[in-house]
């Protein structure tokens, strides 16, 4: 009886809990200076490398946009990968980088942005915006906003200047280059610190902060984009379990000091919605993008 | 100012990769930087473009030792030191001149910096007027600028930039959304890797011309010590030179291309010329001091483009924009425009490893010259190799470490052939790595006035 105790025993130790292999999977990063995805994305590979090894093990591959993105999903449909997706990808040409969404493929969302049509502190008015005789050039950082530029229903004509990044964007706008600047995070602090005056917002709610009204309201009939966009990691290729894991250590990043000074930093919003809440915000935003 | 740890530590690297890049022909600021990429992803973009800044000072520091001692110039801007400094070595009066040296260079960097921080809070204007026009215009004076500052014929020079911008537009560009000569390889859709290229048509051509030069190198070291005073009088006694070094070390710096070897060169010609028949053929001590003073006061001044417009004047500062800008998301001019801390933090920051310098440069200038026991081709070699890791590592963090070895593989072939051609290649890696500004601002140019 004694040795049968004893082989149980070591038979339980044997096929007992051990420490699983971490999850093998590839995050698409840049070597582009990046948009926000792109930072975020930096920033939860450096703290899976520091906090969870032991759970997730990343292979960088460097894909430079959302075609690259798309490309290597065409090719090769299973590999194990998560993948900064943001809403407006839908918005370029034959739904290039457009993904199917499911709700078991999130690992998490990233931030939700709401824009704003802003120019420099006393340089226009309402009025300009509205006078149909007056071009005005707008600065734009992508494909997405080139196209939403354009279709800002106001009576002045616009004129897109694009721009590589964001941040290249702003600081042409700041010098001059350009009457207004769209779609830009940065205008929240740059309304704080007095630099920027705003005509109107892609938040639903508009700002009240600023008295800044709402887009959907100012322009009833206009669809292309106006609550912002909605970015998450979505999981390409792995089972429900791996996704739970890397959901899992997705929500331990978001309460990071990293994460969370993004958050400042940046103006996103900081609550997490229920799953059914972010999938309506991902494809009410999605379908605002999508080209008709 | 509060300073971290990592602060410190970034610091302290540029401090040793700074007394490297002095010592040791060939190493310049721009090999440094690419050797301690694997280190890089540590740091913050503004503690790296502290490590740079130190990197950059010290070696200018540094620099006029092996020049003076052995008359090897440890850097380009160093060449008045070789003919100043070691005819003084020759005379019996080697520590006149290196200690006039470590003064001269800490005085003119100290005044660099609090000149440019008397100048900060006026910066911010330059964005009144620093819009695509005035930066494309900038560009293309500063490429004109490197075309004719360039060691090749300016026939030679043209195509070399040609290929330069030809291997930056390979891949997916950004603002027409096609690729472009990636002849259906995946792999180069993002490009030719960066460190890639840098290592071999930049650093090695660099390290092969160095080691051939340092063949012939006599590495006696022989100087006697003397009274501090005699060496604070010295400095005294020429003033006017350090302050003449400065101010012309200050804005010549500024000039894109060739920065700091223009402030000593120039800063030196001046002095001569003042000097006139008071020029003592056999070394002569002022005009050492003011080119010395002179490339410290540009070794600073060198950064100001860079931080306060975001143009990069010189190939390592191209490289270094590229790296915070990609990995770090900072964006120089830009970010400096709301934190002006950036420049701030930098300039306290020398004025403290300009003090650390002088100790480098002076009292301990006969032991950091051990470096020279070692045979140099060892070195090169070590160096070489640290490369290729810098290399392998960066296709590492991608996962693509046989497409970025491969592809410096394949390069290393024309690197050798520039070499034995005797080209310089700093306006190919310098066109290549501003490319992608160049042409979004030509992009954008075309939209502001169609």
């Amino acid at each position: 009886m004694k040795y049968i105790i004893m082989t149980l025993l070591a038979l339980s130790f044997l096929g007992g809990p051990t420490q699983a292999d971490p999850i093998e999977l590839e995050i698409s990063t840049s070597n582009k200076p990046g948009g926000s995805s792109t930072l975020v994305t930096e920033e939860f590979r450096q703290y899976v490398k520091e906090h969870a090894s032991d759970k997730i093990s990343f292979k960088a591959v460097n894909r430079p946009n959302c075609r690259a993105v798309m490309n290597d999903l065409l090719k090769n449909p299973d590999t194990k990968m998560i993948v900064p997706w943001a809403s407006n990808w839908a918005a370029y040409e034959n739904g290039a980088c457009d993904i199917a969404w499911e709700a078991n493929k999130l690992v998490g969302q990233i931030y939700n942005i709401q824009f704003a049509v802003c120019s420099r502190k006393d340089t226009l008015t309402f009025a300009d915006l509205k006078d149909s005789g007056k071009e005005l050039t707008i600065a734009v950082p992508n494909v997405t906003f080139n196209k939403w530029a354009r279709s800002i229903p106001t009576g002045a004509i616009f004129k897109p200047i694009p721009y590589e990044s964001s941040g290249q964007m702003w600081a042409g706008f700041m010098a001059g280059d350009t009457d207004v600047v769209a779609g830009i995070v940065r205008w929240y602090n740059a309304l704080k610190t007095d630099q920027v005056d705003c005509y109107f917002s892609t938040n639903p709610a508009g700002v009240s902060e600023f008295d800044i009204p709402a887009a959907k309201d100012m322009y009833p009939g206009w669809n292309f984009n106006t609550t912002g966009i909605v970015s998450a990691f979505i999981a390409n290729g792995l089972t429900e379990s791996e996704v739970a894991v890397v959901r899992e250590v997705w929500m331990e990043f978001e309460k990071t000091q990293s994460f969370q000074g993004l958050l400042a930093k940046y103006n996103w919003p900081t609550k997490e919605p229920t799953l059914d809440e972010f999938l309506a915000q991902i494809n009410t935003s999605r379908n605002s993008f999508l080209p008709e | 100012m509060e300073i971290s740890i990592i602060t410190a530590l970034a610091v302290l690297i540029g401090l040793i990769a700074g007394t490297f890049a002095g010592l040791i022909p060939g190493i310049g600021v721009f090999a440094c930087l690419l050797m301690l990429y694997p280190l890089l992803d540590f740091f913050s973009g503004l503690d790296i473009i502290l490590m740079y800044s130190t990197i950059f000072a010290v070696s200018q520091f540094v620099g006029s030792i092996p020049s003076t001692v052995f008359g090897i110039p440890g850097e380009a801007s160093s060449l008045p030191a070789v003919r100043e400094g070691h005819r003084l070595y020759k005379r019996g009066l080697g520590q006149f001149a290196i200690s006039s040296c470590a003064m001269g260079s800490a005085i003119g960097s100290i005044i660099a910096c609090l000149l440019t921080l008397s100048l900060v809070p006026f910066m911010a204007y330059v964005f009144n007027f620093y819009n695509t026009t005035f930066q494309v215009v900038l560009l293309f004076i500063v490429l004109l600028i490197i075309a004719l500052n360039s060691q090749n014929k300016i026939l030679i020079t043209l195509p070399v930039m040609l290929a330069g911008y030809y291997m930056a537009a390979i891949g997916y560009n950004v603002v027409t959304f096609n690729t472009f000569s990636t002849f259906g390889i995946q792999s180069l859709e993002q490009g030719l890797p960066l460190y890639g290229v840098m290592f071999a048509l930049f650093v090695m051509p660099e390290l092969l011309k160095a080691n051939k030069r340092m063949k012939n190198g006599n590495t006696l070291y022989n100087i006697q010590s003397k009274p501090i005073n005699e060496h604070f009088m010295n400095v005294i006694n020429h003033k006017w030179s350090v302050i003449r070094g400065t101010v012309i070390g200050y804005f010549a710096g500024m000039i894109p291309g060739v920065s700091i070897v223009a402030s000593s060169n120039v800063s030196y010609a001046i002095e001569k010329k003042i000097r006139g028949n008071k020029y003592n053929q056999n070394g002569d001590i002022a005009c050492l001091i003011s080119a010395e003073t002179a490339n410290n006061a540009g070794a600073f001044s060198v950064l100001i483009p860079l931080l306060v417009l975001g143009i990069p004047i010189t190939g390592s500062e191209a490289l270094l924009y590229e790296y915070v800008a990609v990995k770090k998301y900072l964006l120089l001019g830009y970010e400096l425009f709301l934190n002006s801390y950036i420049l701030e933090t930098v300039a306290i920051l020398i004025v403290f490893v300009n003090i650390i310098a002088v100790f480098i440069a002076w009292p301990l200038s006969k032991q950091i010259l051990w470096l020279y026991k070692v045979p140099t081709q060892y070195l090169y070699v070590f160096i070489g190799l640290l490369g290729i890791f810098a290399v392998w590592f960066t296709g590492h963090q991608y996962g693509q470490e046989t497409f970025y070895l491969l592809s410096t593989t394949l390069m290393l072939p024309l690197g050798y052939i520039f070499y034995k051609l005797d080209i310089d290649t700093l306006p190919l890696v310098f066109v290549y790595l501003i490319q992608n500004n160049l042409e979004a601002g030509l992009y954008r140019f075309y939209h502001l006035y169609t």
